[in-house]
């Protein structure tokens, strides 16, 4: 409700800002100097076309109308493709909020970051309250911490299937938002790290990592006796599948090549 | 001797009575020139389906879509305490055949399928589910809810009830 009155304050600013937004426009675009920091929705890379603009506007007041009906995935990729196009503080703003009425509180607050970075020309309400709206997302963000990882380690991490730089600080700190996620941990020569776990708002969950070395093979094994061992357990295994066969109880087979066993 | 009655023991145990649902899922349409795939992921312990997770511990790869719709079927085996669970289904439409592709994790596109009872001892069931559409990004998912009715098996031909007998048992009991 808070970021739909917000929305509904801000919006007769926000069309004369479109309006007008062909006037000085270069001062208002993202400052690429600081590229460094997280872009969570690029702006346009040169200065907007007439048509880019009028784009941008029908797709703002799309944005707004749909953000009051409480629609924010909808309103989302409406603000964020207004400003890509535009480069208008107040769209970017419009996306951190409705990123925060999503529950994606580290995308809110990088996004508020990057308001409050790029868009020294705001002002009024917008300018107030990015601020503040920014220091909630932030404590809302959950932090894995992970423990015991070596700092001289060559390591990649993935959150969810999607990969993490990490820096050289320990412990490592993975910032995500509230909810189930999994984790995994690969370096060489040690068997892949996995963790899966649920996080609440705002929450800072340990993760002890405990990396177990592949054991390889040593030098100076005796070939013969490994031969003699693979043919002993060859043969006990077949019979023992054969014995298995004989004394099972009939099951049913998939009639399909992929298989799901519950 | 031991190791021989081990692994004898253990044959004879995963050979033991079972049930299968041979579940049809019928997707979509992909959009070329984009690869895109159909991760299906089933489970019979939870129907909170913010309980799936994927990673490594995934089972099946997802399937690739084509510029028509297809067909796949999966084969889903029961044992004697799973019989009587209901069995969540979903499936995610990822760029990678695990859905660990980068981005993969936003604009997430699912649909979902709740199965009342599917399985019947040494009994082969049938279930045919339709995803018509990749659903919108970020959209709720929409779940699809088979009753135990609906779940075909032990008799051939159609039925226009359903695969229940007039008293609610289902032909496979």
């Amino acid at each position: 409700m808070a970021s739909s009155l917000a929305f509904a304050r801000t919006r007769s600013w926000v069309l004369t800002a479109l309006l007008g937004c062909t006037l000085g426009f270069g001062a208002f675009g993202p400052n690429l100097a600081q590229a460094q920091e997280r872009v969570v929705i690029p702006g346009p890379e040169g200065d907007p076309s007439d048509e880019d603009i009028g784009r941008a506007r029908e797709l703002f007041v799309q944005g707004t109308e749909d953000a009051s009906g409480g629609r924010w995935a909808d309103a989302l990729r409406s603000f964020e493709e207004a400003y890509t196009l535009s480069g208008i503080g107040a769209a970017l703003y419009n996306a951190a909020t409705t990123l925060r009425s999503l529950g994606r509180y580290r995308d809110a607050r990088d996004a508020f970051d990057q308001l409050l970075r790029d868009h020294p020309e705001l002002s009024g309400e917008m300018a107030e309250s990015a601020p503040q709206l920014r220091q909630e997302v932030a404590a809302r963000v959950a932090i894995l911490e992970l423990r015991d990882v070596p700092a001289e380690l060559n390591f990649q991490l993935q959150l969810n299937g999607a990969s993490r730089e990490v820096g050289p600080e320990r412990p490592i700190e993975v910032e995500t938002d509230a909810g189930r996620h999994s984790l995994r941990l690969e370096a060489p020569r040690f068997e892949p790290f996995l963790w899966e776990g649920s996080v609440r708002d705002g929450e800072r969950r340990e993760i002890g990592v405990t990396l177990q070395e592949i054991v390889e093979p040593r030098e100076g094994v005796n070939v013969r006796l490994v031969v003699i061992l693979t043919v002993v357990g060859v043969l006990v295994v077949g019979a023992a599948v054969t014995a298995g066969l004989l004394l099972r109880e009939e099951g049913l087979n998939p009639e399909s090549q992929a298989v799901w066993r519950l | 001797m031991r190791a021989f009655l081990s692994a004898a023991a253990l044959m004879a145990l995963s050979c033991s009575p079972n049930a299968i649902l041979e579940l049809t899922v019928e997707l979509p349409p992909g959009n070329p020139p984009e690869q895109a795939y159909a991760f299906v992921q089933i489970s019979n312990e939870t129907i909170d389906f913010d309980m799936f997770t994927v990673g490594s511990s995934d089972r099946l790869d997802g399937f690739l879509l084509t510029e028509e719709t297809t067909t796949q079927q999966i084969s889903v085996v029961a044992e004697p305490g799973d019989y009587s669970r209901r069995l969540a289904v979903r499936v995610r439409f990822c760029s990678d055949p695990r859905c660990v592709g980068l981005g993969d994790d936003r604009g997430i596109r699912e649909r979902r399928l709740i199965i009342d009872r599917a399985f019947y001892e040494l009994k082969r069931t049938n279930f045919r589910w339709v995803v018509p559409e990749i659903p919108e990004a970020d959209s709720v998912p929409e779940v699809d809810v088979a009753d135990r009715c609906d779940v075909g098996g032990c008799r051939d031909g159609t039925t226009s009830s359903g695969f229940c007998r007039s008293d609610g048992t289902h032909f496979c009991e």
